[in-house]
Order: C-alpha cells, then structure tokens, then sequence
C-alpha cells in the first residue's frame, strides 16, 4: 500500500463506506499496547490502546493509503465490550459528517469493531481538520 | 461512595516508541519518521503519532479498572504535538458521578507544562473499582 493516498477529502462524500476490514491482534501487539508503548504487559483481554491502532489500519486500507492535509483534531472511542487480546476483528469505516469553515475543511470519519461471530465491540469517531498556523493539533500528513 | 484517584501515568516518548508504533499501525508519515523532512514542517522537529501521547490515557485507564472495560467512553481532543523526546504526563481530577457513571476531566502535559490533549472519561459506575 502506498504511504499517501491519491484521494483527497474533498473527493469524499457522507456515506461513504468501506470494508469491513478484517485483522488479526496478536498476544504480542496488545501486550505492547497495555502500558507504556513497547514495555510488554501481559494480559489475555485487549487493551484500550488497540483501538485506535485497529482503526487507523482500517483507514489507511479504505483510502488507500493516508490523505494529506489532514489534522487529526478530536477523536472518541466507545467501548461495548472487551475482546480478546487475540482477536480476530472485523472494522467498517464511513464518512459519518463533513463541514466547510473559514478555516477550512473538516472530514468525520467513524468506526465500527467487531469481534467473534460479528459482536459489536467498540464504536469510534475521529475529527479530521485542515493544518493551522499554530501547529497544536497532529498532522496525519 | 468514595472512588479512587486514576494514577497519574509518564511516558517518554523516544524514537523506539515512535517506530512501533510505525510498525504496529503501517503509518510511516515522515513527518514521524524522517528528522530532516520534519524540519523543514511547521512543527520544525519530529512528532509522535497522535495515539501515542493517548497511551497515558489508556494506561491509566486500564490499569485502575482491570480488564472489564465494557461501557467506557472517552473523548479527546488533540490539544498540541507530542514531539521525540517528551515526557507526557496523564493528569485527571476526582471523579464526578453523572447517571450512573463516573466522569473523569482530564489532560496530558508534557515536560514544559504544556497540554497536549484533554479527554472526558466516561466509566460505569459499576465496572469502577470502589475506595472504600
């Protein structure tokens, strides 16, 4: 997959939507991802930390890589039920809102994770801004 | 009903950290990954990728509740950059009790005191480990 996507957001549109995206947790990645990144904490249910992981994977795969221009500015996450630290995860991803400002254009992208026989496990929504002269916010490209 | 505190949680975010997560999540941005490329960005250095600094979050979520997460909620917003080489810091005010759950109001920091996100989180009452 190429690192940018040939995409921009403008090119999207409300309802879009894309997979869902099956992946595989291993023991390994969530260990890594239960305390301070890297220092592996061993545990059989996944932690909070695999969530925005599973999503961005979803979203690199739906847009074919990462669009440039994007800031991501807020981002919620909605736990329904804990999964295994080895599960096998289905994610669906759609472009839930869109916004011109002033200052630019705004991209809500949301999520949905399921886990064993399609059980939903975590809903998410992240806010996409345009970059700022001020340079506060985290630039996916 | 008294809760306990959710512990305040440090990570140092060094290049080891920034390249798993590059590996974990497939996000080889240069913006995170090339010294030189990031230098000539608005940001003049190195930043994390935004879930990183969120990792102090999800440690000290995690480790005052246990595995039962079912019900949690939390909402960030992304307040400043985390750059190589920061010391980010989860901070959270005593929890206020809202319908059946506990709110928590949060912040990161970094080493100078500046925030770099804030995040509510939002915990069923009766998921929550009690004080007493």
């Amino acid at each position: 997959m190429p690192l940018f996507s040939e995409l921009r957001y403008e090119s999207l549109a409300v309802g879009d939507r894309w997979g869902p995206f099956v992946d595989s947790l291993d023991r390994e990645a969530s260990d890594r991802l239960r305390g301070s990144l890297g220092n592996a904490v061993t545990g059989t249910v996944a932690p909070l930390g695999v969530l925005p992981l599973l999503t961005l994977r979803a979203l690199r795969r739906a847009l074919g890589g990462i669009v440039p221009g994007g800031v991501l500015i807020r981002q919620h996450f909605s736990l329904a039920e804990s999964f295994p630290a080895d599960a096998e995860t289905e994610t669906v991803v759609w472009v839930s809102a869109q916004q011109q400002r002033p200052s630019g254009f705004y991209t809500t992208f949301s999520f949905e994770i399921a886990h064993a026989n399609r059980t939903k496990a975590a809903v998410e929504w992240m806010i996409l801004a345009p970059p700022s002269d001020e340079g506060t916010a985290n630039e996916l490209a | 009903m008294s809760w306990p505190e959710l512990p305040e949680v440090t990570h140092i975010i060094g290049r080891e950290e920034i390249d798993l997560y590059a590996e974990l999540s497939g996000d080889y941005n240069p913006l995170h990954m090339d010294a030189e490329f990031a230098a000539k960005t608005r940001f003049g250095t190195v930043i994390a990728h935004g879930p990183i600094g969120l990792q102090t979050v999800f440690e000290a979520v995690g480790s005052w509740l246990g595995d039962e997460a079912g019900g949690v909620r939390i909402d960030v917003l992304y307040r400043g950059p985390v750059r190589l080489g920061d010391a980010v810091t989860f901070l959270a005010d005593s929890p206020q009790e809202h319908a059946g759950d506990l709110v928590f109001t949060a912040r990161c920091v970094n080493q100078n005191g500046d925030e770099v996100l804030q995040a509510l989180v939002v915990i069923p009452r009766h998921i929550a480990p009690r004080k007493d």
